[in-house]
């Protein structure tokens, strides 16, 4: 009697999820969306442009085999467009595996970044690990481009970011909760990485520094590196001295950064970064002349560059490094602090501390 | 006394009843030839009553002998002969020798349990040799062996063993009692009588280990446990046992530590593969697609997409084929059995593939789960993991991989909740003897 009742609370318990109202779907009768891009229409009634790019699998899996097609409707808001586009299709919508979203440069130069967050921050279905990008000139032209090496649909795309893929020095990675966190974080400005359509391929090697809702600024490829290497930590980068008749280069395997602030009125913002690496290309013999010497050229080359960009994103009036976060962290954040620091930071000074450290010159003798 | 004993057994044709005469004395005997030993026969009977025939040392020798039973109530006479024991009236006694055929003098070679380095010697369906193989083993004076003789139909005889010093008293009584009060009926193995004294009858974990190692008994019995061994069966039974014990395999005390940890290691996970596999590929499949890689995603979605029912109905359809194809396996005879094999496993699961009928990835999936189970050391615990694999399959259907992970917590606290005579089935380390709860269930 009492075995009888006790699996009948068993039963009754397993059933209790079913109360979760997610339903039984099989996986092919769902379409993956593998990324989706969000434009800026010039129709006032419905300003929103959704472009999804839908997955056809096939269970043959063979160099550019990968098949999708691409949706697009125009609505007053993006969560009505979806719905438009729900419509258009005789599957399921699936967003689970959708990882790439791309904002038009329109969008969040004249309506701001604000709109989208919103939806892809409220959508369950929406992996916080999705990355985020700006798409130039529009959001549609890297959404509907399908390269040819692709052995998965949305796949190029993806694996352009991270690590996972190519490791890119100019490519900043912004997932969609850290996007999230720099939106709503006092003294932390979202940054993006800008991708545009190059000859059957994605060129993602610049990045769009934001206030908390509109661009501000456009960093270009080598910019992009640098703020890559000081405010990441990047590996794999390079640093280049320029020379006569050939650039010395040197392939940075290892990058630490770190940031520090000094000076209570005059606030000193200090870039410790260590870069080690080997030179890739220089003339023969350089570094058994000077070793030491050349480790102390590149660093101040290296410093010069970086500080021009550092000037250049402060002056544009955004913070992707947040210099004040830190400011709020390591001073009393006494009322009218974040006030005094919005005073402060047109005017704070900057400076790169950068050490170099030539591990070698890359050749066995 | 021929003529009682004839009123009761009738007159079987492979009965012997007569009265022999060697001109100076008459002797009544009667037995089962076939259940006897004729050589004993003739030795402790024949010889002497015929041809070396003295009255006083014949005399001396039934009253003397061991061998020689005397004052054993009427009632019981069937019985003793039933067993192939020698009756016979001399003087007006009667006696009861004890001859009974050996069918089996030699330890059987390992059949279930098989052991690389391990003894490779098992137990036999004679309760004396088995105990001779304990005793050779488990070589202290401390062992103890209780005889029990069951009044029911197979009337075998049961022993059970323990280590004096050692044993837990309450769990020795519990078992004591149960095995006075078995059922009537026929008793035919040891798995049977280790249904019958673990009790309940809907246990979702079996709460005693069936083995045909000497040496996995004596360990057993060191540890402070007890075992039941059976007449007719090559089986002892254990108990108490926890749950971690049916995943050993007694190689793992033979060889060298970190290959015996590694192979335990395995044969988890292997119990948890073949156990939620199923119910992990529908809840996948069906709720939470995006617990895949996305490649892996887009190659399912592929491959589902000529089959034309939900993903629970071709689980089902591939377990059922996979269940039946091990059964046919196992109860076919062993010529015929490879060829089974051949034909499902190769031919079926291809071919329905091909077919449309099943992804796959379900393929895989079903080797998978069919493999894994016959890592698990224990027939009788993969049985039960076999069918509770079925469960978790129901719980994905309706829940997904939400419920499925429930199940999961809810036979974690079934399984602490159980008791095997006693001491807590889920017990990671062995209590020590005579630490047991009194609470038996």
């Amino acid at each position: 009697m009492i075995l009888k009742r006790t699996l009948l609370l068993c039963l009754g318990l397993t059933m209790l999820p079913m109360l979760g109202g997610c339903q039984l779907k099989d996986i092919d009768k769902r379409y993956f969306v593998v990324s989706a891009g969000f434009d800026y229409s010039d129709n006032p009634a419905a300003p929103y442009r959704v472009s999804l790019r839908l997955a056809l699998p096939s269970s043959k899996i063979e160099e550019g085999g990968a098949m999708s097609v691409v949706q697009t409707a125009d609505a007053a808001s993006i969560a009505e467009a979806v719905r438009h586009l729900k419509s258009t299709v005789d599957k399921e919508l699936e967003f689970g595996h959708c990882r790439e979203f791309i904002l038009g440069r329109k969008l969040i130069e004249k309506d701001g970044i604000d709109n989208s967050l919103q939806w892809l921050s409220r959508r369950r279905d929406i992996q916080s690990v999705s990355n985020v990008m700006v798409g130039d000139p529009d959001a549609y032209s890297v959404v509907s481009l399908k390269p040819k090496s692709e052995r998965y649909p949305g796949n190029s795309l993806f694996l352009s970011f991270g690590n996972e893929g190519t490791e890119a020095a100019n490519t900043v990675t912004t997932y969609l909760f850290d996007l999230y966190r720099r939106v709503y974080e006092t003294g932390l400005d979202p940054v993006l990485p800008v991708a545009n359509v190059f000859r059957d391929a994605y060129k993602i090697d610049r990045a769009a520094v934001l206030d908390k809702d509109k661009t501000r600024l456009f960093l270009d490829s080598d910019e992009t590196l640098l703020f890559n290497m000081t405010a990441f930590g990047v590996d794999n980068t390079i640093l280049v001295l320029p020379d006569k008749p050939l650039n010395i280069v040197l392939a940075a395997t290892h990058t630490t950064s770190k940031i520090n602030l000094k000076g209570g009125e005059d606030p000193v913002a200090i870039v410790n970064i260590r870069i080690e690496g080997f030179l890739e290309q220089s003339p023969p013999h350089l570094l058994e002349k000077d070793w030491g010497g050349l480790e102390r050229k590149m660093g101040k080359h290296f410093s010069e560059e970086a500080e021009r960009m550092l000037y250049k994103i402060r002056d544009a009036g955004v913070d992707p490094y947040g210099f004040g976060l830190h400011y709020l962290a390591d001073h009393h954040n006494a009322k009218g602090r974040w006030e005094k620091w919005k005073r402060l930071y047109p005017e704070i000074r900057f400076e790169v501390r950068a050490n170099v450290s030539i591990q070698g010159s890359g050749l066995i003798r | 006394m021929l003529e009682k004993v004839k009123d009761i057994l009738g007159t079987p044709s492979d009965f012997t009843a007569e009265t022999m005469d060697n001109g100076y004395a008459k002797m009544q005997i009667c037995f089962f030839p076939g259940m006897c030993d004729m050589d004993q026969l003739k030795d402790a009977i024949v010889v002497p009553f015929s041809y070396r025939f003295d009255p006083d040392e014949f005399r001396r020798m039934l009253h003397t002998s061991i061998g020689f039973m005397k004052d054993v109530p009427e009632d019981q006479w069937v019985d003793f002969l039933l067993k192939g024991y020698i009756i016979l009236e001399y003087e007006g006694e009667v006696f009861v020798f004890r001859a009974i055929r050996r069918m089996q003098t030699q330890p059987d070679q390992t059949q279930v349990e098989a052991s690389l380095q391990g003894p490779q010697s098992a137990f036999t369906e004679n309760l004396d040799l088995n105990l001779t193989l304990v005793r050779n083993l488990y070589n202290v004076p401390e062992l103890t062996v209780e005889n029990f003789e069951p009044q029911n139909q197979s009337k075998s005889k049961i022993a059970l063993l323990y280590d004096r010093t050692k044993r837990n008293e309450t769990t020795l009584e519990e078992v004591r009692k149960r095995l006075r009060n078995l059922d009537e009926g026929l008793l035919l193995s040891a798995g049977q009588l280790a249904k019958q004294i673990s009790q309940a009858k809907y246990r979702l974990f079996p709460i005693t280990q069936i083995t045909e190692r000497p040496d996995r008994l004596s360990i057993h019995l060191n540890k402070g446990k007890l075992a039941v061994l059976m007449d007719g069966s090559r089986f002892a039974i254990l108990l108490p046992v926890h749950f971690f014990d049916f995943m050993y395999a007694m190689d793992d005390h033979y060889e060298p530590s970190w290959m015996s940890r590694f192979l335990i290691g395995l044969r988890y996970v292997s119990m948890m593969l073949t156990l939620l596999l199923p119910a992990l590929y529908i809840s996948i499949v069906s709720y939470n697609p995006e617990v895949f890689r996305v490649q892996l995603a887009f190659t399912i979605d592929g491959s589902r997409a000529a089959v034309p029912y939900p993903s629970f109905i071709e689980v089902l359809l591939m377990l059922f084929m996979i269940e039946a194809l091990i059964e046919a396996s196992l109860r076919l005879p062993r010529s015929v059995g490879s060829t089974a094999a051949t034909v499902g496993g190769l031919i079926l699961g291809q071919a329905a593939q091909q077919a449309g009928l099943v992804s796959s990835i379900m393929i895989i999936v079903t080797s998978v789960v069919a493999i894994s189970n016959f890592v698990i050391p224990n027939s009788t615990f993969s049985y039960f993991i076999r069918i509770l694999k079925y469960a978790f399959v129901l719980v994905a259907v309706f829940a997904g991989l939400v419920g499925v992970v429930v199940g999961i917590f809810m036979l974690v606290v079934y399984l602490c909740n159980m008791r095997s005579f006693g001491e807590p089935y889920f017990a990671l380390f062995q209590s020590k003897a005579g630490k047991a709860s009194d609470n038996i269930k």
